[in-house]
């Protein structure tokens, strides 16, 4: 197919890959999170709530108003009320993908189609939280092959350039909000910095989302959340960082307007970000600190770029 | 006249037929059957027979096997046929001679669903109604017979290729020894069909889309990715100062000409009241010649058992020469002898209504329940001028060429003939449908080979 292909099946790649990508986002954060020892079944740590709202999962709870452990795993992972549960982006990535198909490499359609079967067949039993991790790291295996055939087979061409942004865009959107909760002031502190139960959640964040810094920093440092700021925010080497999926988006948009013969004015608003980042990162040096001002910027500029994308390639018609 | 000997029915046979038909109609996905189900209703009669031949068949590596002297004259009766189709579906939208000459009803088009009279005097593009015809020929007592003519599964040839690479690997040493395949441009020459007749004002190469309106468009997909083009759907169509346009990711794209697979009534809802999710303003568009369709709306005719039964005179009718090729026996009810035939030889024979397109028959031979004979023997003593009947399954044997192996001789031939700029030409290769499927639920489809002997 050439570069006329309709912008229909441009939107469906692109979303197939926002769906994956927060699924798997999703599956990462409760991995890290269920990752350190629990105190008890039914005690709800605070930073439960705080980093699982990073991934969507706030739900109002039980008869007494309190959730507990398990039914907000539930409501997080499974349930399809919640749209942005795995089950439910997993269902949305594959409507996208069976509209797609004929442009994807035929492994990853047949991975997508048995991710999300193993994801929805999970879901209607879902498992209790000491057989969790198996089940993610289930779905963070398949989502790996997906993606994995994506960028092996798939010729670069504009179709693998609409899903790479759909998967860019998504990231850069979840570790902004992850790194925006990371910062919620009503974590609990100690004299010392956070405590040691939070150091061990920050210290399976960064495992989780392939951060390099080094697991003892999370014990030494005074200022851990600095840390994973540090990396997920301005790491370029790290796949998962603003700036590196700030740098890619930018790349594959340049591509694809010119594949595409397309105007360049889209690509000022891709620049505008990526020089925020940047930005952004010396002030840090220079010791500022306002990193939730700059995350909500982010987040909004972000947002604002997919929808710019939407609509130049007439994606959401 | 129509053949009376009624070719006695092997056992065999009679497994694919009758008894197991509901059972073969349960193999095939329901996704499957919905697609040909919101087709034109333009399903050749073998398949009126054997649905289960619906994509995907059941594959069989044994390959079927002709001569090239039989070939050769199934390419020049094939393509015979295609040229007096095409000039019939001209003539019953102009001067309609072949009514006045009395060997088509005026009832045949009046009672056609696939009659358009929107077309009527409307030259299409090239004067062609249709880029590509799929026919299924058996070979009974050494003569070819032609068993369907079918418009809706014309796109079909694009797997011929696709067929014999399949086929090679899960053979590789047997399929050493297949003759070359000839058919790699079967994609190139089913495009060139189309490009005959796009309507391309720009002087660039036509701009070619398949248009897909049906709930199931997998069908589309498969023929725009064979032909490098693009499925379309409604909502990606922009219809604006009487221009037709894509909306693609490089921004409108033109439209030259649609390949469609669906009906007439689904294609424009300006024009027709079924047609709620077409292109509205479509049919306007095509009649003032800025965008090409094929098939031509209105050119389903030609699937029609009645415009069937009669191809060996529309065939002398159109070309002036007797017909290459003859019909496989058929029996019309309104006939009294014919009729009296059919009574007598229910068990063996499937009833149709002769102007429906719902491609059902009404009555499948031995699979028929005691009461639903009883039921059709009544129907055709009644009103036997609406029905056709036609044999459940011919036994059909192509003559073995020296050398090759006996088995792969039984089977009915499908092959596909297109429009080409000397008119239209039988594409080399076609698909081997076993007659001998014994318990195997569906049909077993093989590669053809041709040989020289």
């Amino acid at each position: 197919m050439n570069k006329h292909f309709p912008a229909r099946i441009a939107g469906n790649l692109f979303w197939m890959q926002r769906y994956r990508e927060r699924a798997d986002n999703v599956c990462r954060t409760v991995r890290a999170i269920i990752h350190a020892p629990m105190k008890s079944e039914d005690e709800h740590p605070p930073e439960w709530t705080v980093y699982l709202s990073a991934a969507g999962g706030s739900i109002s709870g039980d008869a007494s108003g309190n959730p507990n452990m398990q039914q907000t795993l539930d409501w997080t992972l499974w349930s399809r009320n919640n749209p942005t549960s795995v089950a439910e982006s997993a269902s949305r990535a594959k409507s996208n993908a069976q509209e797609a198909s004929d442009l994807l490499p035929p492994e990853a359609f047949d991975h997508l189609l048995r991710w999300e079967t193993t994801i929805n067949s999970t879901a209607d039993t879902p498992p209790d939280v000491s057989s969790l991790a198996a089940a993610l790291a289930s779905a963070l295996s398949s989502s790996a092959a997906i993606e994995g055939a994506i960028q092996t087979q798939m010729r670069r061409d504009a179709a693998y350039r609409f899903a790479r942004l759909g998967s860019l865009i998504e990231r850069a959107d979840n570790s902004a909000r992850l790194l925006f909760e990371c910062l919620e002031p009503s974590l609990p502190v100690e004299e010392s910095g956070p405590s040691p139960m939070h150091r061990l959640k920050l210290r399976a964040i960064a495992e989780s989302f392939g951060l390099t810094t080094p697991s003892s920093a999370f014990e030494e440092r005074r200022d851990p959340v600095g840390l994973i700021f540090g990396a997920l925010a301005f790491d370029a080497a790290c796949p998962r960082s603003l700036a590196h999926c700030c740098a890619s988006v930018l790349e594959e948009l340049e591509c694809l307007l010119s594949d595409c013969g397309r105007p360049t004015a889209l690509l000022n608003e891709a620049k505008k970000i990526f020089e925020c980042v940047s930005d952004f990162a010396d002030r840090r040096r220079r010791g500022e600190r306002n990193e939730s001002e700059f995350l909500n910027q982010f987040i909004a500029d972000n947002i604002k770029l997919s929808r710019a994308i939407e609509v130049e390639f007439g994606l959401s018609k | 006249m129509p053949n009376r000997s009624l070719p006695k029915l092997s056992q065999k046979s009679l497994q694919t037929t009758g008894r197991n038909r509901s059972a073969e109609r349960k193999s095939v996905s329901g996704d499957e059957l919905e697609s040909h189900d919101t087709r034109s209703g333009s399903i050749g009669l073998n398949r009126r027979l054997n649905p289960s031949h619906c994509w995907p068949a059941n594959p069989d590596a044994a390959p079927g096997i002709v001569s090239l002297s039989t070939w050769r004259q199934l390419e020049n009766g094939l393509a015979q046929r295609a040229q007096a189709l095409n000039e019939f579906l001209r003539d019953i939208y102009f001067e309609q001679r072949i009514l006045n000459a009395g060997i088509l009803p005026s009832s045949v088009l009046s009672e056609s669903a696939a009659y358009l009279p929107q077309m009527i005097e409307f030259e299409p593009p090239g004067v062609t109604y249709f880029h590509a015809i799929t026919f299924e020929v058996a070979c009974v007592g050494g003569n070819l017979q032609v068993l369907s003519q079918d418009l809706g599964s014309a796109w079909e040839c694009l797997r011929i290729p696709r067929m014999r690479e399949s086929f090679m690997r899960s053979d590789p040493a047997f399929y050493k020894h297949a003759p070359p395949m000839n058919s790699d441009g079967i994609p190139e020459t089913f495009r060139g069909a189309l490009e005959k007749v796009a309507v391309a004002e720009s002087g660039e190469p036509p701009s070619i889309w398949v248009l897909s309106l049906g709930e199931s468009d997998s069908a589309e997909r498969r023929i725009a990715n064979e032909i490098g083009t693009a499925a379309l759907r409604p909502g990606d169509i922009e219809i604006a100062d009487g221009r037709i346009a894509a909306q693609t990711v490089s921004g409108l794209a033109n439209v030259d000409l649609l390949l469609r697979l669906s009906s007439n009534s689904l294609l424009d809802p300006l024009m027709f009241e079924a047609a709620p999710s077409g292109v509205p303003g479509l049919i306007d568009l095509y009649r003032s010649r800025k965008v090409a369709i094929l098939a031509a709306p209105g050119s389903g005719v030609v699937d029609e058992l009645e415009v069937f039964a009669r191809m060996p005179e529309i065939v002398e009718f159109y070309t002036g020469s007797a017909p290459i090729l003859r019909n496989a026996p058929h029996w019309r009810c309104g006939d009294k002898a014919d009729r009296r035939f059919v009574l007598d030889n229910l068990h063996d024979l499937a009833i149709f209504k002769a102007n429906d397109a719902s491609a059902k028959p009404l009555h499948s031979g031995a699979g028929a329940t005691a009461a639903q004979t009883a039921a059709i023997e009544a129907t055709l003593k009644a009103e036997g001028d609406e029905y056709i009947a036609l044999e459940t399954s011919p036994e059909s044997c192509f003559p073995r060429v020296a050398g090759m192996p006996t088995t792969s001789s039984e089977f009915v031939l499908r092959a596909h003939a297109a429009g080409t700029a000397s008119g239209y030409s039988v594409l080399p290769g076609g698909a081997a449908l076993s007659t001998r499927s014994g318990r195997t639920m569906r049909p077993a489809e093989r590669d053809l080979w041709i040989l020289d002997e």
